[in-house]
């Protein structure tokens, strides 16, 4: 069996360790310190998954393997934000890399490999969904078993996880709308040069995630502004 | 400044904007965190690299009493594709598993489970059921490979996700 490190890109690391900002050792949690602005070098990272996406049509493993390790956490907070449970969503982002197998020689640049994948992983977790639910009568117990009730996200007393800069910001978003919380969690893991067609797989007009983005982030901001430390929850 | 004029500002996110995603997406991986499980098993999943394969999805999974010598439960995971459903049921018996397993609707056809170490093979009865016996424990694929050979077109499997034994 193949294993990967996952090396490049943060988030598959073991849970325990992860990216913790809340490290108690971590440096001046208000002020300085600012997010590593890690995921920004957009063009680098267009030209790295073009040339992986080619290697992967030629039909070399490793370009596959690459983009997998690459898209895999994009792909989870898709399947999460769709409310399936962890377990669910392993296998829905599984069975997202599966479909792309006999698709990939459709798809012709980074661009639209990240809008399908992120289509195909929202088409999973429905499918996954609508299973459950045709399964299941009234009472749908195991459905919320396997599709999270508490499908916002938790709450800010169970973030011990998160520095204090970080919880702000959480309680800020949970009192947006669910629409807005699923799209600012997606685009929070997409490069910029893509929004216009994740607009499109997200099931949003093209051109329409930009104002409507910035309309959540404006209201974020103005939740930030103006009750500062107050949980709203 | 309103929303409606940061909105119509479509993709000019400024600094503040590009901080509160960047936080966003580190509360998001502390709180959530993808398990690295996720990209093990699509790779593990992807090692066939079968272009034509057809993919079978998780319908529905149950545990049932517990048993086996450590006390471990059985599971049942049914799996459905746009052709065939499969449901299997897992016992843990001590180091190995074994894997009972139905097909419908019935027809002939070849079962194999791909596991760490090697690929272990069957078939299926008219009934459509079939047995695996001492499965290695650990991650485990199941495809199922149609036997018929039908007019030119070549066999065509069926694949599900990589599952934990």
């Amino acid at each position: 069996m193949t294993m990967i490190d996952p090396p490049v890109l943060d988030p598959a690391v073991p849970e325990s360790t992860g990216p913790d900002p809340a490290a108690p050792d971590s440096a001046a949690p208000d002020s300085v310190a600012a997010p590593q602005p890690v995921r920004r070098p957009d063009a680098d990272r267009h030209e790295r998954l073009a040339a992986l996406l080619l290697a992967a049509q030629a039909g070399r493993r490793e370009g596959l393997e690459q983009i997998v390790v690459e898209l895999s956490p994009l792909l989870w907070q898709v399947a999460r934000a769709q409310g399936l449970d962890r377990e669910a969503a392993e296998d829905a982002v599984q069975c997202t890399w599966l479909t792309l197998l006999g698709n990939l020689d459709r798809i012709h640049t980074p661009v639209a490999l990240t809008a399908w994948l992120v289509t195909a992983t929202k088409r999973e977790a429905w499918r996954v969904r609508a299973a459950l639910k045709a399964e299941l009568p009234v009472d749908g117990s195991a459905m919320t078993e396997m599709t999270d009730t508490a499908n916002s996200l938790p709450a800010p007393e169970e973030s011990v996880l998160l520095a204090e800069r970080h919880r702000d910001v959480w309680r800020a978003v949970r009192t947006l709308p669910r629409r807005c919380q699923e799209l600012l969690r997606v685009v929070a893991f997409v490069n910029r040069p893509d929004y216009d067609e994740i607009a499109v797989a997200l099931g949003m007009p093209r051109g329409s995630i930009g104002p409507t983005r910035g309309r959540c982030l404006a209201k974020l901001r103005t939740l930030l502004d103006t009750e500062p430390h107050r949980s709203t929850a | 400044m309103s929303a409606e004029s940061r909105a119509g500002a479509a993709d000019q996110l400024d600094a503040r904007d590009e901080e509160l995603l960047g936080l966003l997406r580190e509360c998001h991986e502390a709180l959530d965190p993808m398990p690295g499980s996720v990209v093990e098993r699509s790779l593990f999943a992807l090692a066939l690299q079968d272009l034509d394969a057809e993919v079978f999805r998780l319908a529905e999974r149950y545990e049932l009493e517990p048993a086996g010598a450590r006390g471990e439960e059985a599971r049942v995971v049914t799996f459905d594709s746009d052709s065939l459903t499969v449901m299997i049921r897992i016992h843990p018996q001590d180091r190995v598993v074994r894997v009972d397993g139905w097909l419908a609707p019935p027809q002939p056809c070849r079962v194999e489970l791909r596991t760490g170490g090697r690929v272990i093979s069957t078939g299926v009865d008219e009934e459509g059921r079939f047995v695996l016996d001492q499965v290695p424990r650990g991650l485990a694929q199941l495809v199922v490979r149609r036997g018929e050979p039908m007019t030119g077109s070549a066999e065509q499997s069926i694949l599900t996700p990589a599952i934990v034994l």
